[in-house]
C-alpha cells in the first residue's frame, strides 16, 4: 500500500466513509457482461453446489447440482449457457491492418466479460476449468458435450485474470477498490456486502462504517461465495440433502434445494449488480480502449485456437511456456502501471508519495539549446522545474510526463535548495522529425507538470521454440502435455 | 584435523576446477563462492584457459560494472588475449576500458573477429543470434534469473562453467504470482536453482577460502548464511588490525568503533521504538559513527598493507535495505558531513559482489513492527554483513529478537518447491545472537 492510500484509509477509518481516489475507470466495462455467482459444495474439491448466472440483473438462471451423484447435467448447462454468451460475441468481426510484427488479421469487435463477486471466485473458476478440460468428450449425451470446452474457456479467462490491465474476467471487490478505499482492512474489502456498504450504503445509514456493521450481522450476511457459510450449511443445506439422500421423490427435494439457493444467492446478485452501476457510471480512462483492443485480440487468438487445435491447455506449463508466460505477465505490468500514470492524477499523487515521481512548475525553458556529440546537430531543449517535492532521483534518470505522452526527459542536474528543489531537465525524444520538429512538446513558463520515472523500453524478448528446450531446462519435454497431467 | 593453510587450500581448490573443465563430460560446471573468495579471479583464470585451446569463450555477467571489472583484470593478467567488450548500444562504457591493451569494444559481435574472450552482461548476450560458442562462463550465477538462462542456453552457449555466490539475494520479478511455483522451471527462480533441479549429474565444487572476511567474520557469516560449504579465512587474525592515532572523546560512538575495531564487530543498539523507514536517529547515528571513523583517522593492516593505510571515505561504505532509506542517508551526508564526501550510501541489491574495509549497516529489521518476507531474506542481511575486510558495524533499534519470535515465518508451503537454505527466519536469529556479545547501548 503506499502511502498516500495508508492515509485515505486512515482518513475513511476516522470519518466512518469511503474516500473515493481514481475517478478514471482503468478496465473496459462491458454493456453486457455475464455476471456469475458460483457457490462450490463443502468437501468434495471443486464440486459445483450452485451457479447463479445470466446477463439480465432481473431474471438470473440459477443452476444447481444435486446433492451426490452425477454433476454433469447442470455442467452441461452452464457450458451451454457460457458458450452461448461466447457465441454472441464471435458474429461481427473487422479487419485489422498488417502491424510491424504481425501480419494482417481480422479480430472480433466485441469480447465476452465475466463478472464475479471476489477473488475466491476467480481461483474457484480456475480450479473447476482445471477439473472440466480434461474431462472426456465422448458423453452419449449431447447435452454434456459442451463440459470439455467450458473448462478450456474457464481456464482461458482464470489465466487472464492474472493479467493486470485485462478484463475478461474480473472481481467486483478488487475493481471496486480500485476507485475506492474504505476504513476496513484489505481482507474484509474483500467480501462484496461489507466493502459495498462502505462505498453506497443504504439511505438510511449513518455512515458507511454503521452498514458495513449492518451488513455483516449473522442472521442476514451471505458470504459471496463460493465457499458457503457453515451455519448455513448446518442449519440449512444439511437437512435438505439429507432429505435428497432418504426421498424416493427427488425431484421434489431438489426443488426445495433451488429455492432454498435462489433465496440464499439473490442479495449477492443484487449487489453484484449495484456495483456494476456504480463503476459504469466512472468516465473511462483513455488507454482503456487500447487494453480493450487487445483483450479483443487475445479472444480472437483462442476462439481460433479452439477451432484449429483444440486441445486442452497443458496441466503445468512447460519451460518454455513459463518463461514466455512471466515476460508476457512483466510486460502487462509495466504497461498498465506506465498508462495509469498518464492518464490518471490519482496515480500520479500516488507515485509521487512513493518518490517515482515529482510535480513543479517549470521556471525557465530554453528552447532552442542544441548538442552535437556526433557529427549531426540535435535539437536537445531544456527546461528547469522547480518543485517542493522530494525528488528521490538520480541524474541521468529518464522520465515521461503526462501533457506529452511520447515525450521523454533526462534529468541533468538535481538542485536541491532550502524549500525547493530545481531539476534540470533535457528533452530526449517526442520533439518530432528534425525537418517538422514538434514544437508542441514545450512546455512554457509557469506550466504545472508532473514527472514520473519512464517505464523501461520493454520489448517482449524472444525464446526457443518448446522442441528446442535447452539442456540447462531438462531439454525438450515430450510430446502431449495434456497426457502428463497430475488430475487424470 | 585443522585445515590445510589458506593459500594451499585455495590453490587445490582452483585447480580441481580447471583440471576437470579440460575433461568435463557433463556439459557444464557450477562453482558456489563464499563472499570474497577470489571469484572474479576464478573467472579470469578459467577464460583464458578455455580460449587457448581453441574457440572464443564467452564471459556473461549480470551488470556493466561487472563486465568492465572482468575486462580490466582479464587485460591486466592476460595482456596477450584479444578482449571483445560486447555492449548495448545505448551505454558508454568508461573511458579508460578501450585504451586496456588488446580490448575492443563493439556492440555488434561479428566486429570481433579474433578476440579470444567476448565479454557482455546477459540482457545484451540474450540479443545474440549467431551460432552457438562451445563454451561460456557466467559469473554471478545466483544473480540470473532461470528464464534469462533458457534464452542463452538456446542460443548462446554449447556447455557453460557457472559461478556464483549462493548466499546472496535472489533474482526478482515485479509479477506476484504463485503459478510456477514448485515446478523444477519456475522461471523466477535463480538460473543455478533451475540448472542443478534439471540436471542433477553436474559436478559442483566450492571455494573454501575468503580473502575479503577476516577471520572474526568467517565463522558467523559461515554458520549463518552457509550451513551446507564450510570456508575458512585467508588472513590470520594478527594480519588485519586496525587502530586510531587519533585519541577518541570517550562519547559512546567511540566506544562503538573501538570494539569494532578489537573484534571486527559491533552493534549500536538505539532505544526500542517503531519508527518510519526513514528513521532519522539511526541515520545520523550511522553517519556519526562514520565521522568518527574518519575524525581517529582509523589506520588498517591488511596483507595488501602490511605497514598500516590510514582509511579513506571511499573505504567505508553504508548499507541500507531500501532505496528511499539510502538516499535519505545521501542527503544528509551531502549536507552535514562534508568530511564523509566519497562514502558508499547504497542497498543491499546494489552492494553485491562489492568490497570495504568497513560497512555500517541499517539493520533491515530495526525500527519495524513486523517482520516481511523481504526484510527477513537472508540474501539481504548476507550481502550486508559480509562487504567488509575489517570491521561490520550494524545500528539497529532494540527489540528485534522479540520482533522475530513474535513473526515466524509463515509464507505458505508449495508442493514441490525447494526450501530455502538458509532459512532467513534462523539467519537473522543467529546473527543477532552474534551480535548480542557485541552489543553497546546508545
Amino acid at each position: 500500500m503506499s502511502l498516500l492510500a495508508s492515509l485515505l484509509r486512515m482518513r475513511a477509518a476516522t470519518t466512518g466513509n469511503a474516500v473515493p481516489t481514481s475517478q478514471l475507470r482503468h478496465l473496459h466495462l462491458s454493456d453486457r457482461p455475464l455476471m456469475m455467482l458460483p457457490l462450490e459444495q463443502t468437501g468434495p474439491a471443486a464440486r459445483p453446489l450452485a451457479v447463479m448466472l445470466g446477463t439480465d440483473p432481473r431474471h438470473p438462471q440459477l443452476l444447481v447440482a444435486p446433492p451426490s451423484g452425477s454433476t454433469a447435467p447442470m455442467l452441461g448447462a452452464l457450458a451451454a449457457t457460457v458458450t452461448a454468451y461466447i457465441d454472441e460475441h464471435q458474429q461481427r468481426s473487422e479487419q485489422i491492418p498488417a502491424g510491424t510484427n504481425r501480419p494482417a488479421r481480422r479480430r472480433y469487435t466485441d469480447a465476452p466479460q465475466i463478472l464475479v463477486p471476489n477473488p475466491k471466485t476467480v481461483a474457484y473458476l480456475d480450479r473447476l476449468g482445471r477439473d472440466l478440460r480434461f474431462r472426456p468428450a465422448d458423453t452419449d449425451i449431447p447435452a454434456q458435450h459442451g463440459v470439455p470446452r467450458l473448462g478450456q474457456w474457464l481456464t482461458h479467462f482464470a489465466d487472464r485474470a492474472e493479467i493486470p490491465g485485462s478484463c475478461a474476467l474480473v472481481p467486483l471487490t478488487g475493481f471496486l477498490t480500485m476507485h475506492w478505499i474504505t476504513g476496513q482492512s484489505p481482507l474484509e474489502d474483500e467480501d462484496l456486502a461489507l466493502l459495498l456498504a462502505w462505498i453506497d450504503p443504504p439511505r438510511d445509514a449513518a455512515s458507511g462504517r454503521d452498514a458495513a456493521l449492518a451488513a455483516e450481522h449473522p442472521d442476514t450476511h451471505r458470504p459471496a461465495g463460493p465457499a458457503t457459510d457453515a451455519r448455513f450449511d448446518t442449519e440449512q443445506l444439511a437437512p435438505l440433502f439429507e432429505q435428497y439422500a432418504r426421498t424416493t421423490a427427488q425431484p421434489r427435494a431438489l426443488q426445495d434445494l433451488e429455492r432454498l439457493l435462489a433465496h440464499y444467492l439473490q442479495p449477492t446478485w443484487d449487489l453484484m449488480w449495484q456495483a456494476y452501476t456504480l463503476l459504469h457510471a466512472l468516465p473511462e480512462a483513455d488507454s482503456t480502449a487500447r487494453r480493450w483492443n487487445k483483450e479483443r485480440s487475445v479472444f480472437t487468438d483462442f476462439s481460433t485456437y479452439l477451432i484449429q487445435d483444440g486441445r486442452p491447455q497443458a496441466a503445468r506449463d512447460q519451460a518454455v511456456s513459463a518463461a514466455v508466460g512471466l515476460a508476457r505477465r512483466e510486460e502487462a505490468t509495466a504497461a498498465f502501471d506506465a498508462e495509469r500514470a498518464m492518464d490518471d492524477p490519482f496515480a500520479r499523487a500516488e507515485l509521487r508519495t512513493a518518490g517515482r515521481a515529482f510535480a513543479g512548475t517549470v521556471t525557465t525553458v530554453d528552447a532552442d539549446r542544441c548538442v552535437r556529440p556526433k557529427a549531426r546537430r540535435q535539437w536537445r531543449p531544456m527546461l528547469t522545474v522547480s518543485t517542493t517535492d522530494p525528488v528521490s532521483m538520480e541524474p541521468g534518470q529518464l522520465l515521461a510526463c503526462h501533457a506529452h505522452r511520447n515525450a521523454r526527459y533526462k534529468i541533468c542536474d538535481i538542485a536541491p535548495g532550502s524549500a525547493t528543489t530545481q531539476v534540470q531537465l533535457e528533452i530526449t525524444a517526442g520533439m518530432g522529425p528534425e525537418s517538422r520538429p514538434n514544437y508542441n512538446v514545450l512546455p512554457d513558463p509557469g506550466d504545472l507538470l508532473t514527472f514520473t520515472a519512464a517505464p523501461d523500453h520493454y520489448r517482449l524478448p524472444e525464446f526457443p521454440p518448446r522442441n528446442q528446450t535447452p539442456w540447462t531446462h531438462g531439454g525438450p519435454p515430450a510430446e502431449h502435455p495434456d497426457h502428463e497431467g497430475e488430475e487424470r | 584435523m585443522s585445515p590445510a593453510p589458506p593459500q594451499e587450500d585455495a590453490d587445490r581448490a582452483t585447480r580441481a576446477v580447471l583440471d576437470q573443465l579440460r575433461t568435463l563430460t557433463q556439459r557444464g560446471l557450477v562453482v558456489d563462492s563464499p563472499p570474497g573468495a577470489g571469484k572474479s579471479s576464478l573467472v579470469v583464470r578459467a577464460a583464458a584457459d578455455l580460449a587457448r585451446t581453441g574457440e572464443p569463450c564467452v564471459v556473461i555477467a549480470q551488470t556493466n560494472s561487472q563486465v568492465d571489472d572482468l575486462v580490466r583484470r582479464l587485460a591486466q593478467h592476460h595482456p596477450d588475449l584479444r578482449i571483445g567488450r560486447l555492449t548495448a548500444r545505448e551505454h558508454i562504457v568508461p573511458a579508460d576500458l578501450p585504451a586496456l591493451p588488446g580490448v575492443d569494444v563493439s556492440d555488434c559481435v561479428q566486429d570481433f573477429t579474433d578476440a579470444r574472450v567476448i565479454v557482455g552482461t546477459a540482457m545484451k548476450w540474450t540479443t545474440v543470434t549467431d551460432s552457438p560458442w562451445p563454451w561460456a562462463i557466467i559469473d554471478e550465477a545466483y544473480q540470473m534469473r532461470s528464464d534469462t538462462l533458457l534464452r542463452l542456453a538456446a542460443r548462446v552457449f554449447d556447455r557453460a562453467l557457472f559461478v556464483g555466490d549462493p548466499g546472496q539475494l535472489d533474482p526478482f520479478s515485479v509479477v506476484e504470482t504463485h503459478r510456477w511455483e514448485g515446478l523444477t522451471h519456475n522461471p523466477m527462480n535463480s538460473a543455478v536453482a533451475v540448472l542443478l533441479d534439471k540436471n542433477h549429474d553436474l559436478p559442483v565444487h566450492s571455494l573454501p577460502v575468503s580473502w575479503r572476511l577476516p577471520p572474526s567474520a568467517v565463522s558467523v557469516i559461515s554458520d549463518a548464511f552457509y550451513p551446507l560449504n564450510d570456508f575458512q579465512a585467508g588472513s590470520p587474525p594478527e594480519a588485519r588490525t586496525l587502530t586510531f592515532p587519533a585519541l577518541g572523546m570517550r562519547s559512546h560512538l567511540d566506544a562503538v568503533v573501538e570494539h569494532a575495531a578489537r573484534t571486527g564487530w559491533a552493534l549500536l543498539e538505539l532505544p526500542a521504538r517503531f519508527t518510519h523507514r526513514l528513521d532519522t536517529e539511526a541515520f545520523h547515528a550511522a553517519l556519526g559513527l562514520a565521522e568518527r571513523l574518519m575524525i581517529r583517522r582509523a589506520t588498517a593492516t591488511c596483507e595488501d598493507h602490511p605497514q598500516g593505510k590510514e582509511l579513506e571515505p571511499g573505504d567505508l561504505a553504508i548499507g541500507t535495505a531500501h532505496r528511499d532509506q539510502a538516499h535519505h542517508i545521501r542527503a544528509l551526508l551531502a549536507h552535514h558531513h562534508p568530511r564523509l564526501k566519497g562514502v558508499t550510501v547504497d542497498t543491499a541489491n546494489r552492494l553485491q559482489g562489492r568490497e570495504f574495509a568497513i560497512t555500517l549497516v541499517l539493520h533491515p529489521l530495526s525500527g519495524r513492527s513486523d517482520a516481511s518476507a523481504f526484510h527477513l531474506e537472508a540474501g539481504r542481511l548476507c550481502v550486508l554483513t559480509s562487504r567488509h575486510r575489517h570491521a561490520c558495524i550494524v545500528v539497529a533499534r532494540a527489540g528485534i529478537p522479540e520482533l522475530l519470535d513474535a513473526h515466524p515465518s509463515d509464507d505458505p508451503i508449495h508442493l514441490g518447491a525447494a526450501s530455502k537454505i538458509p532459512d532467513g527466519w534462523e539467519a537473522n536469529h543467529t546473527v543477532l545472537a552474534h551480535l548480542a556479545q557485541h552489543t553497546i547501548r546508545a
